[in-house]
């Protein structure tokens, strides 16, 4: 469609004040975050100058490997406990519970999704209080229970909405249920997995709240990092070590989800 | 038979496990709004209803919570307002439907710290001042996409000759979306507003970067547990929990959830 076409189209001028919005507030503010990234900090004050400087300062210092490395391995495995826990609860839902109990049960997992966040990393603080606070077992319990509430809709959606026709046709050749799980289910739902695995991947791994509250900031993860920096108001710090990150682990999801995960959909 | 038994057993098993670690913490917070003493030892002494009175009286509380309420209100009005038009536009133009919906996604799981620092660089780039009322054009930015792609959902459970029927009737575009989609989708759009407006109440990262003095709910929790865990904030932090509870009940009944899920 052209933009000439779509200029004319009656229904364009409802997606105005939308697009108004988001362009103003959020994606030319994004471009903020890539401009001061090449900014300087002298005497506290910062200096509208295009320099390499911060990009060479982190990537020369072997401390913002370690960190790094630690919060992406850190935060792979949460997002993978995330996805199989949610993908196995929706996997339940959708195949062994009936559908009154089912929506009651949704209702509830999104309801607790929908509180509030620091609450529950107190709440966790003293349960853990006296025996595993501060560690990462503590936290990876936390952040799981922050993010499976996005894993659980994810996946039921999907599985409520994967043609039951297939499945049966399946069965009626004979397939066990574990062939009909392989061979149709997981297939069908790959790129959900990807999509929830991102999703939680990135909102653990930007999430200072847990690491601080339950982590107690011993396992220093990239968002202390972040946190620090923006405490000492270095600013083109945290946002080049922002976009660092971002396009480290940006780069690999877009390519695993054009060549591989969207092949396998069906739709 | 026996073999279907043991198979639902362990499936309800993960599902409660799963009901537990997302509301276990939030009832540890309820248990020790009632301990006795006023520093926390983790080992709870029952019970007393003194923090809860004190916590209802707390001045920082009576002033949090109306800020709270105006921004949320204001917020989930707004995203609404420009939501509800984006999701008219998508349910009518599949094409633009297909390939935009997935950058739809980027501002609602841009994670908070990230969303706060771009919010708070742009506030300093453009010398705005730090106060709720920047807050509230930044959770409109951030939830917008939700109310999109819930109310589509909902756009796209409606008889698509709805809107041909009142065209053949006279009915200009703007009217039919007013006369028929607005109040056909009406307690949708209420539970929706009800969804936004608890995640705005519960949006703790973008209020305490970019708000300036002006404090809500969430941010006085995060200054009286950061400061000295004591009953009176876990009771304040419950308080805010049960109502949340109630308002997403009521939402998702009113949105009628369980009909995509």
């Amino acid at each position: 469609m052209t933009n000439k076409r779509i200029g004319r189209n009656p229904y364009f001028p409802y997606s105005l004040p939308f697009l108004l919005w988001q362009a103003l507030v959020f994606v030319i503010p994004l471009f903020f975050l890539i401009v001061i990234s090449f900014w300087e900090i002298r005497e506290y004050r910062l200096i509208p100058v295009f320099t390499f400087q911060n990009y060479s300062e982190l990537l020369s210092a072997w401390q913002f490997y370690l960190v790094i490395g630690r919060s992406l391995f850190f935060s792979f495995m949460v997002a993978l406990s995330t996805i199989i826990f949610g993908a196995a609860i929706a996997y339940g839902l959708v195949f062994f519970v009936k559908s009154k109990v089912r929506s009651l049960i949704l209702a509830l997992i999104i309801i607790s999704f929908l509180s509030n966040n620091i609450l529950r990393a107190f709440g966790w603080q003293i349960i853990f209080a006296g025996s595993i606070l501060f560690s990462p077992v503590a936290m990876i319990v936390g952040y799981i229970s922050q993010l499976l509430p996005i894993s659980v809709v994810i996946f039921s959606w999907r599985l409520a909405n994967i043609d039951r026709d297939l499945i049966q046709a399946a069965a009626n050749l004979g397939g066990s249920e574990k062939i009909r799980f392989l061979k149709i289910i997981l297939p069908l739902s790959s790129s959900y997995f990807l999509a929830s695995f991102a999703i939680t991947f990135y909102l653990s791994l930007f999430d200072p709240i847990i690491a601080t509250v339950v982590g107690g900031g011993k396992i220093y993860t990239f968002s202390l990092f972040v946190m620090d920096m923006l405490k000492i108001d270095n600013w083109p710090i945290a946002a080049s070590a922002s976009v660092i990150v971002m396009l480290i682990t940006l780069i690999p999801l877009f390519v695993f989800w054009k060549y591989v995960a969207r092949k396998e959909t069906y739709a | 038979m026996h073999n279907k038994n043991l198979k639902n057993i362990f499936w309800w098993f993960i599902i409660s496990v799963g009901i537990v670690i997302l509301y276990l913490p939030l009832l540890a917070n309820l248990i020790f709004s009632f301990h006795q003493r006023q520093f926390i030892s983790y080992t709870l002494e029952c019970c007393t209803f003194q923090w809860w009175k004190g916590a209802l009286a707390d001045p920082l509380f009576i002033s949090t919570i109306f800020n709270s309420i105006l921004l949320g209100l204001l917020s989930s009005f707004f995203a609404i307002l420009i939501g509800l038009g984006m999701g008219f536009f998508l349910y009518r133009i599949p094409a633009v439907r297909n390939r935009l919906l997935f950058f739809l996604f980027i501002p609602a799981i841009t994670p908070p710290l990230l969303a706060a620092f771009i919010f708070l660089l742009t506030q300093n780039f453009m010398q705005i001042n730090p106060s709720l009322l920047y807050v509230m054009f930044a959770h409109v930015a951030v939830f917008s996409p939700i109310v999109v792609i819930l109310l589509l959902n909902k756009f796209l459970t409606l008889n698509p000759d709805l809107e041909s029927a009142s065209k053949n009737l006279g009915a200009s575009t703007f009217q039919s979306f007013r006369s028929i989609f607005v109040p056909l989708l009406f307690t949708e759009i209420v539970g929706t507003f009800l969804i936004v407006l608890l995640m705005s109440w519960n949006e703790f990262t973008i209020v305490w970067f970019v708000g300036g003095t002006q404090k809500t709910l969430s941010v006085a929790i995060w200054t009286m547990l950061g400061s000295q865990v004591t009953p009176e904030a876990y009771a304040i932090g419950s308080f805010l929990t049960i109502i949340s509870i109630i308002i997403a009940a009521i939402g998702l009944k009113i949105y009628r959830i369980k009909e995509i899920l």
